[in-house]
């Protein structure tokens, strides 16, 4: 035989599963609980672009510029002086 | 091929794409059990059914900025998503499924229909699930979608012209009746 039976035929016209009755729940719970991600989600980054920088981190960034600063002040300088000194 | 109780197509844009919880409640109502045909028809279990068909709607609901009503009817765009979600299930795992799992499994469901014409039904699913399992991804996907009569474009949504599409349901009716007809002789 190389064609299916009518049997066949009728199980793959029809339903061979039917959705359960609690199923559009389900999905609606689902939807429900990504939505909820999303928005803790949204409110995390909010948050994180809301909250103002720490003290200690504008003492870092200053304390370092001025240190880096003084080390090219210094390069400038050194050369300067071995060039002067002939 | 199709049958004729299909569903009317909509023709407008569904409220579901302002993001309306209760609209889109209403479209899982009318798409849930074409969907599980559609994924019964795949050869996949009651559970697996359930799931992909849970992550289909899912994904649909995520991905709804990106449906374009003008390029495809909302079951197109739907069953699309499904038969994705479908694909990927079963080119992730071994396509040669465990049968013994299968069997066990459907066995339990059987046992738990006590009429003896819904014992008999169940007997043949389980049969036609088992020969569909044997099936490559392709043949199963080309099956469920033209049995399918929700799909309006089949060819469309395979990505191939009508004839290549009737060659291909040609080779997976022939390969499916060849698949039952080992499960009924295993031995030969």
């Amino acid at each position: 035989m190389n064609d299916l039976d009518k049997n066949t035929e009728a199980l793959l016209t029809g339903a061979m599963v039917t959705a359960p009755d609690d199923f559009r729940d389900a999905v609606m719970q689902r939807v429900a609980a990504h939505e909820r991600e999303l928005q803790q989600e949204l409110m995390a980054i909010e948050k994180a672009g809301l909250q103002p920088v720490p003290w200690w981190q504008w003492m870092a960034l200053t304390v370092g510029s001025l240190i880096g600063v003084g080390q090219v002040l210094r390069f400038i300088f050194s050369v300067w002086f071995v060039t002067a000194a002939g | 091929m199709t049958s004729e109780h299909s569903l009317p197509e909509c023709d407008s844009p569904p409220d579901y794409l302002g993001g309306d919880p209760v609209a889109f409640g209403e479209l899982v109502m009318r798409y849930q059990d074409s969907l599980f045909a559609y994924l019964g028809r795949m050869g996949l279990s009651d559970a697996e059914c359930q799931e992909l068909a849970q992550e289909a709607f899912l994904r649909s609901w995520i991905n709804r900025s990106k449906y374009d009503p003008a390029i495809a009817a909302v079951a197109t765009w739907l069953f699309t998503i499904t038969r994705n979600v479908a694909l990927d299930r079963l080119t992730r795992r071994s396509i040669s499924v465990n049968e013994d799992e299968l069997v066990d499994q459907q066995t339990d469901l059987s046992r738990a229909a006590n009429p003896q014409h819904q014992y008999e039904q169940h007997q043949s699913i389980d049969r036609l699930r088992q020969a569909l399992a044997t099936l490559s991804a392709e043949d199963r996907e080309v099956i469920a979608a033209c049995y399918t009569p929700e799909i309006a474009d089949t060819s469309a949504m395979l990505n191939c012209s009508e004839g290549a599409l009737r060659t291909r349901l040609s080779r997976a009716r022939k390969r499916l009746a060849t698949a039952m007809e080992k499960l009924d002789k295993p031995h030969e």
